[in-house]
């Protein structure tokens, strides 16, 4: 039960990050499209608020520089995100 | 929008969910025949997250995945 909420929040985080990269590849030929920046500045809000969550509740998503981890370190606590369906 | 037309067909026929009506701007001056040319895109609705994941990409107009054929060797 505990597992498929963190599946859940992984997989709208997924979702997310997806919308930022696709908006940040628009930018990069429409820069003064305001509409695609505020979407683009949403999205990201958005998912460094999903991040933040998912590495409070559940571990860092990344091996180093994106979450602060207790003692002892806790990179090594299975499963890694790409390990969850 | 001296020579530029309204592409009033939606760009994605099959899909009743997203009919787009486009303005297509004019060709640059001195275009010439023979060449590549694609319309600049622009932006005004999107898939949601999850269905952009699912589809590759977040923008309804660059959606165009190949038809599925029954048929061997189609």
């Amino acid at each position: 039960m505990k597992n498929n909420e963190r599946a859940r929040l992984l997989d709208e985080i997924r979702a997310i990050e997806f919308m930022t990269i696709e908006l940040n590849l628009y930018l990069d030929t429409h820069p003064d499209d305001r509409k695609a920046l505020n979407d683009y500045n949403s999205y990201t809000k958005q998912l460094m608020a999903l991040k933040d969550e998912y590495q409070r509740l559940y571990g860092p998503l990344s091996n180093f520089g994106t979450a602060v981890s207790e003692y002892p370190w806790a990179w090594l606590n299975e499963p890694w995100p790409w390990e969850l369906d | 929008m001296m020579n530029g037309y309204m592409y009033n067909q939606p760009i994605i026929p099959w899909d009743q969910n997203y009919p787009i009506t486009s303005y297509i701007p004019p060709f640059p001056p001195n275009s010439k025949l023979a060449r590549a040319y694609f319309i600049y895109q622009r932006y005004t609705r999107s898939f949601p997250p999850k269905e952009a994941l699912d589809k590759g990409t977040m923008f309804p107009e660059l959606y165009s995945p190949y038809p599925y054929h029954d048929r061997k060797g189609i």
